[in-house]
């Protein structure tokens, strides 16, 4: 697939209107606007751009170019290699909410990708998670159906990372809630520090995925709890 | 008991190293050294709860962690028994001016139906320290689990500047349960960018307390009390999540004696699940 056709299925996958459900995810966030950590688009500009440089950046992000490289890579299992990683990002995910988000995002992704593109990599890891072999995260489905699609691997983290962003922002934008181009403008303004978190990612190995945002995890554990809430995590 | 020699290619330093053995012995667990270097020191055990589990109080001599010095304990429970593990105080380590790193490595094996309770004091990175840190904690899913984890900003009682002042930080808790990995918390910082962030990402606070539990029985809604619990702290947020027959507990803390308060709780709110008997709090002279 030449340049144009990646672009555009970038574009496609990455977009809030590709059915993964993401928009009912909040990441912990709701639980901070509700409390009034944040409640404006600066104080959410600086909560997300955090959230993506010391969490995702380092983990699912990085998770993306590790499941695409095992597939491109040629390597003799790439089976167990993805079981690996799935199995160290279920570890990483300690509040529960956010585990399975990442599991159902997964899902989804796994069914509207294959349906809409085919390709056998996709298909194989499909048929491994069908099989208990590995679980099926968002991140590593992603990183396995850009190498089908013929994504190289910066550009399908800077799609992930992106779409990752834009979906909280949205989201967040609900709840606060923000004008339309509050929120275009906080992702306008954005893609200089996902260039440099999307570095981080192709620089992070199996052995040091990790996550230092402590307070969304503390935001996440209470979400279980909130009273009332719009989102499912 | 042995004495074990340091790898020759290893970094200048003390590399203290402690491997112990726990066993079912004369109607009750005991312990025993099979082999140790200096500066870990083995000074038998306490039974602080009047049965049959012992208190191990780990002790390193030396005081804290210089550059280039390393630890590693190694513990290999048989089934059925159970025990407890802390340490006389916190762990500190200190400035590293050369570039080298400090390393403390703890590895627990449980086998069958055994018990650990760990609950070492906390950590301290002092201003321009290097350290890495890592505690496995291996299962069955027969086994029980009541581990701590408190990492303190730095030195932050002494001056200003101390707190969020180390160099670099890589600290990991691995929980496996039946080889299977369930728990990974992996928290790197090795720019001083990153370590700035941290204060951000702690909400400003200077104490990081994590609890990992476990039972193959843990009862419903045990979690519920936990989090009951929590929310009558001072000083103190927190976060309580179940997964499956584990629960994961994150506290942050603006002081360490409120931090260690939060980890109190939660072992109040656990302990009789997980051990069948009351916290109590632990003698450490």
């Amino acid at each position: 697939m030449g340049e144009p056709y990646s672009l555009l299925y970038l574009l496609q996958v990455a977009s809030s209107s590709f059915p993964t459900g993401s928009f009912s995810h909040s990441g912990g966030f709701e639980t901070l606007i509700q409390e009034g950590a944040i409640g404006d688009a600066e104080s959410l500009e600086s909560a997300v751009q955090q959230w993506v440089r010391y969490g995702l950046a380092r983990a699912d992000g990085a998770a993306v170019a590790l499941a695409e490289r095992v597939e491109v890579g040629g390597r003799d299992d790439p089976e167990a290699a993805l079981a690996e990683l799935d199995e160290s990002l279920t570890a990483l995910k300690l509040a529960r909410e956010s585990r399975e988000a990442s599991l159902k995002m997964g899902d989804a992704f796994l069914r509207a990708a294959g349906d809409a593109f085919g390709g056998e990599r996709l298909a194989a890891y499909g048929e491994a998670v069908r099989a208990g072999l590995c679980v099926g995260h968002y991140a590593t489905a992603f990183g396995v159906a850009a190498a089908d699609a013929g994504v190289s691997v910066p550009q399908a983290v800077l799609a992930f990372l992106f779409g990752s962003y834009s979906n909280v922002v949205a989201v967040a934008a609900r709840l606060i809630p923000l004008g339309q181009l509050d929120t275009h403008r906080i992702l306008a303004r954005s893609r200089p520090h996902l260039v440099r978190c999307a570095r981080v990612s192709l620089d992070t190995k199996l052995a040091d995925l990790g996550a230092a945002t402590v307070c969304l995890d503390l935001a996440a554990m209470r979400h279980e709890r909130l009273y009332s809430r719009l989102c499912i995590s | 008991m042995s004495t074990a020699v340091p790898d020759p290619s290893w970094v200048i330093g003390k590399h203290a190293f402690l491997r112990l053995k726990v066993l079912r012995r004369n109607h009750r667990t005991e312990i025993d050294p099979m082999c140790r270097r200096v500066p870990y020191q083995w000074q038998g055990v306490h039974y602080q709860d009047h049965d049959d589990q012992p208190f191990l109080l780990l002790h390193n001599s030396a005081g804290g962690f210089v550059e280039g010095d390393a630890a590693e304990l190694h513990v290999w429970a048989e089934p059925e028994t159970r025990f407890l593990i802390t340490t006389t105080a916190a762990t500190k380590f200190y400035r590293c001016e050369s570039g080298q790193t400090s390393v403390d490595a703890v590895d627990v094996t449980l086998g069958e139906g055994a018990l650990l309770e760990y609950l070492p004091d906390e950590v301290i990175p002092y201003a321009q320290s290097r350290v890495a840190r890592a505690t496995r904690i291996d299962l069955r899913s027969s086994s029980r689990l009541f581990a701590s984890d408190l990492i303190s900003a730095g030195r932050i009682n002494f001056r200003e500047g101390e707190a969020f002042a180390f160099a670099a930080l890589r600290s990991e808790v691995q929980v496996r349960i039946d080889g299977k990995l369930a728990v990974l918390d992996r928290l790197q910082v090795k720019q001083a960018e990153e370590v700035a962030a941290l204060k951000r990402l702690w909400n400003g606070r200077r104490h990081l307390g994590t609890v990992c539990a476990y039972a193959p029985d843990l009862p419903m809604a045990v979690e519920d009390k936990v989090h009951e619990l929590l929310g009558e702290l001072e000083g103190t947020e927190a976060g309580v999540t179940r997964l499956g027959n584990l629960v994961v507990v994150r506290l942050l803390a603006t002081d360490v004696w409120q931090a260690h308060g939060g980890i109190y709780a939660v072992w109040q709110a656990l302990r009789p699940a997980i051990a069948g008997k009351p916290a109590r709090p632990i003698v450490k002279c």
